[in-house]
């Protein structure tokens, strides 16, 4: 075979040397160009380097394989050397060989090339640098660098698939533009799977699946070539069966590559994540008025208890801070083939517990009938399991939300928003209509059910029917500053807390401070002064209220008290990760009488001391490569906060990296609970 | 040394094209075999088989003991003049030597050297240049220099200019002699191999038709004035084919002495002439036959 290898490196001699040459002159080429009209020539140089990086090595193995492919399939060289003593097979598998170290040592030159003359290629498609600013390159990084590697990489393959192709057909326009087709395909793919992997790393695992489709159109197309060159170098009866084993052989690394990428997909869509609403409040409408965290006891209880998760099969399992998971609903979601024949059909759940320790999850998934996405109401509890209801109308925002001890799934249709209450067994009883989310629903939902009241005209006095029935009557201490945004005539005051309503009230020198009215008709003032801190917007898992202005906390526990104002932008920028120009974002998960606790962008829990905001605890989070990527290539924007990625829940937080599931305890104990 | 050839049902298709119909022959070693046969009968698909360039679609090969299995191993032991010789366009023809060189383990590149000296062959000339008297000598020197037990011959002397030819043939005839080998040669005239091959295969209709031991043609082939009583003459079953029809009489040549003696002893037939055949005529005469075999096989076909 060594013999024949170099017979074909001397057949190939002259396009290789064509090619070499033509690479080298097209570097001074480009910046000629570039001068010529009027740009910086180093535009023209980086305009050709990336041609040959994406477009140019891959054509160059292409060319190179299919010439000789076709070259020796015919005559005169094929009469010439059928006469040797070798087999078709080995013959076929040197000279092909060769044309793919031909190709790479073209790839090399280039690299070497490449590498020295433009520091703007190295670094984008080489180099590891730090963070960079520009949100352009963040993006592109993910996925440039994965097509520009396989396209190196997937030289060889070109090479080998186009002189199979070229020899079978005994064309080399043919066979090259197959072995293009096919290769191209498969690096496209896998492109996107890895691009894939780095964009959404917590939840789309693809190196295995490269190596794997690698490794299986090589093994293919190397087949395919043997079986051909045995085959047809004979001219022996082919047949339907043969002819069809050979385009199947072909065709099966570009298949592979499209059902790992179709896999990819229906993880990412399936994708782990923890199907449930943050916290204890409608999420995802519009605005956020809850500024008051009501949930029934019950709710509360088993919410934190644990956390709903939807697994890489789309099944649904709740889990433990142990570590114990109890299966509440099977696999669902589409196979890899299915998203690669029609598509990808993400996978939207949302889950809220009722006030009756029930689980509701609106699911809006594959359709059986495999036309898009259906929406299906699921409940249950942690005893039976979840068990479909019955289907809901296919909102793209639609979800379950929990106003209160009411149940009911929230959706735009028809240019406005609708809300549609359940009773317990996920019968609709009520259904309204909103030209705006949340503030109207809210309202009506919470007067509804005793807690909210409403403000005297003079403002002097609230009245609210409390959630038992009584009705109950409070003389405010100043005047009270109502929602000039409410649509009541008679404006309503958001109640908060669990025994208690809260109102803005000013004193008579206009000096605003926080009336809590007891539910058994106590009066108490708090919190004077920090007028812009109202209203209290965000709420933590457990009900303590907070927010965040100028770098300042203003928090209230659950129960009810008010913590000292907490500085908060030393602590961040002290904590940012390295290299970080900015602070690093952050979330407030718990509020307790006397302290604070963060989730940083950087990966971090940290506790602050209310008041002085001295860290008190200081936790590194395992790692996570979607973390590590965002940090590494990203502006820092906070999407890994987002509350897929953690749940809070009464003794600590969930955190899953993708691959695996962790527990970390408050005081900064981190568990593994296991495979992702 | 094993230089025997044997053929049982051999059978090759090209689409529906069936050009090998059951091919069925014997070389023993040092024999040396003339084939014969029309263009497009199969004589160079045959020979592409024995070297295992084409697979049969049925059949048993052996050639020098081994069957033809995909490997190429058979060609070490082969010696093939191909009709149109073909070399690289970009070396050479030492050059091309020095290649086959590095497979052929046998190759002997003194004996190679001695070849180009005896045909006068400049081997320093590229191939892209050479005459197609050059190439033919070169394929010529290929096909003696590593010494192989059986030689396969495709028309061996197939556009060569007499002296050119005169010197291939007697480079032939100089290898012949107390080699042992065993050599097929395919050539439309085979009268020029007359002295050479002790046996004539005639190939027609994708069968070996007829074979004939040369010696025997030497000696029985004959020539035959006739005349038919009632105007009709025997077809089949005698190995006889008419040279001319001229009037009340007609001429024959047969190409043994027992289709001569039948012919003779037809009923209705008188013969009134018979001379001995030179082997020359005779075996420009094969092919007449090889029609005759081949158009019996049609009609048989389509009945």
């Amino acid at each position: 075979m060594l013999e024949i290898a170099k017979l074909q490196f001397r057949k190939n001699r002259l396009p290789f040397v064509g090619m070499a040459a033509t690479l080298v002159a097209s570097v001074p080429f480009g910046a000629a160009v570039a001068l010529l009209s009027g740009h910086p020539g180093r535009f023209g140089v980086d305009s050709m380097l990336y041609f040959w990086s994406f477009i140019g090595l891959p054509l160059i193995a292409v060319l190179l394989g299919s010439s000789a492919g076709a070259a020796n399939a015919n005559d005169p060289l094929r009469s010439a050397e059928e006469i040797l003593p070798v087999s078709d097979g080995r013959a076929a598998f040197a000279s092909a060989g060769t044309s793919a170290l031909q190709a790479l040592l073209l790839g090399a030159l280039f690299l070497g090339l490449a590498f020295v003359v433009s520091a703007q290629w190295r670094e984008s498609l080489v180099l590891v640098v730090p963070p960079s600013e520009s949100w352009l390159r963040a993006i592109e990084a993910p996925i440039m660098r994965p097509m520009f590697w396989l396209c190196v990489g997937g030289i060889p393959l070109f090479a080998i698939s186009s002189f199979a192709a070229a020899w079978t057909v005994r064309n080399g326009v043919a066979g090259g533009f197959l072995g293009m087709v096919a290769i191209g395909a498969m690096v496209l793919s896998l492109a996107a799977g890895l691009a894939m992997q780095l964009f959404y790393a917590y939840r789309a695992p693809f190196g295995a699946s490269l190596i794997g489709v690698l490794f299986a159109a090589s093994a293919s197309t190397l087949w395919a070539l043997g079986r051909a060159a045995r085959w047809l170098g004979r001219r022996e009866a082919m047949g339907w069966r043969r002819w069809a084993a050979l385009a199947a052989a072909f065709a099966f690394g570009p298949a592979c590559s499209a059902l790992a990428l179709g896999r990819s997909w229906t993880r990412v869509n399936a994708g782990i994540s923890f199907a449930h609403l943050s916290d204890s409040e409608q999420t995802v409408l519009p605005s956020r008025p809850a500024h008051f965290s009501l949930s029934p006891e019950a709710a509360r209880r088993v919410e934190l208890s644990g956390a709903v998760m939807r697994g890489f099969d789309g099944g649904i399992v709740f889990v433990r801070p142990d570590g114990s998971r109890k299966p509440l609903a099977a696999a669902a979601g589409r196979t890899a083939l299915a998203t690669v024949l029609e598509g990808p059909a993400e996978m939207r759940d949302h889950a809220i517990w009722d006030a009756y320790g029930k689980l509701w999850i609106s699911r809006a998934m594959p359709g059986r009938d495999g036309k898009g996405l259906v929406a299906e109401l699921w409940r249950g509890d942690l005893e039976s399991g979840l068990r479909h209801q019955k289907p809901l109308p296919n909102y793209w925002s639609n979800q379950m939300i929990r106003v209160g001890e009411a149940i009911g799934s929230f959706g735009w249709t028809e240019n406005r928003y609708e809300f549609v209450r359940f009773d317990e067994t996920g019968r609709a009883v009520a259904k309204t209509n909103y030209d705006y989310a949340s503030a109207g629903l809210m309202l009506d939902e919470w007067f509804r059910q005793g807690y909210a009241g409403t403000v005297s005209a003079d403002r002097a006095s609230f009245s609210a029917t409390l959630p038992d029935g009584t009705r109950r009557k409070w003389r405010l201490p100043g005047e009270a500053r109502v929602d000039d945004a409410s649509e009541r005539e008679r404006v309503a005051v958001r109640a908060f807390g669990r025994s208690f309503f809260a109102i803005e009230v000013a004193d008579a020198h206009g000096e605003a401070f926080l009336a809590l009215l007891d539910f058994d008709g106590g009066v108490r003032s708090v919190w004077r002064g920090e007028r812009s801190a109202w209203p209290l917007q965000e709420a933590t898992a457990r009900g303590g209220l907070y927010s965040i202005r100028d770098g300042t906390v203003f928090a209230m526990s659950p129960e009810g008290d008010f913590l000292p104002k907490t500085p908060i932008r030393a602590v961040a920028e002290a904590v940012a990760a390295p290299g970080s120009v900015r602070p690093a974002p952050h979330r407030l998960l718990r509020v307790e009488r006397d302290r604070l606790w963060f989730l940083l962008s950087s990966g971090r829990l940290i506790a602050l001391r209310a008041g002085d905001g001295a860290v008190l605890s200081d936790a590194k989070l395992p790692e996570s490569a979607m973390f590590a990527a965002m940090n590494r290539d990203y502006e820092r924007r906070p999407l890994f906060l987002e509350e897929r990625a953690w749940k809070a829940v009464e003794s600590g937080l969930f955190w899953h990296t993708g691959r695996r599931l962790y527990f970390v305890e408050w005081g900064g104990a981190v568990r593994d609970l296991g495979g992702a | 040394m094993n230089g025997s050839i044997q053929l049982e049902g051999v059978v090759r298709r090209f689409g529906k094209r069936e050009v090998l119909r059951a091919v069925t022959a014997r070389a023993e070693p040092g024999k040396v075999i003339g084939l014969l046969g029309r263009n497009g009968e199969g004589k160079s698909t045959l020979f592409k088989i024995l070297l295992d360039m084409l697979a049969a679609d049925a059949g048993r090969i052996s050639i020098g003991g081994m069957s033809p299995d995909g490997s190429g191993r058979i060609r070490q032991k082969v010696g093939y003049m191909p009709e149109r010789p073909e070399f690289h366009g970009f070396m050479t023809i030492e050059e091309a030597f020095a290649l086959r060189g590095r497979f052929f383990e046998k190759w002997d590149r003194r004996r190679a050297s001695e070849l180009a000296k005896r045909l006068e062959l400049d081997v320093r000339a590229p191939v892209a240049g050479a005459s197609k008297g050059m190439l033919g000598k070169a394929a010529m020197i290929c096909a003696l220099a590593h010494n192989p037990e059986i030689l396969l011959l495709d028309e061996p002397t197939s556009g060569l200019d007499p002296i050119v030819r005169d010197g291939v043939l007697g480079e032939i005839i100089r290898e012949l002699h107390g080699s042992g080998k065993t050599i097929v040669v395919s050539n439309h005239r085979m009268e020029e191999m007359g002295g050479l091959i002790d046996e004539v295969w005639v190939l027609a209709g994708g069968r070996i038709v007829a074979t004939h031991e040369v010696e025997r043609l030497r000696t029985e082939a004959c020539r035959l004035v006739a005349r038919a009583k009632n105007g009709a003459y025997p077809a089949t079953g005698l190995r006889v084919v008419e040279l001319s029809n001229d009037g009340p009489l007609s001429e024959w040549a047969a190409f043994d002495s027992d289709s001569a003696d039948r012919f003779s002893k037809a009923w209705g037939i008188e013969a009134i002439e018979r001379e001995p055949l030179p082997l020359e005529t005779s075996l420009k005469l094969l092919l007449k036959e090889a029609d005759a075999a081949a158009s019996e096989e049609t009609e048989a076909h389509h009945a």
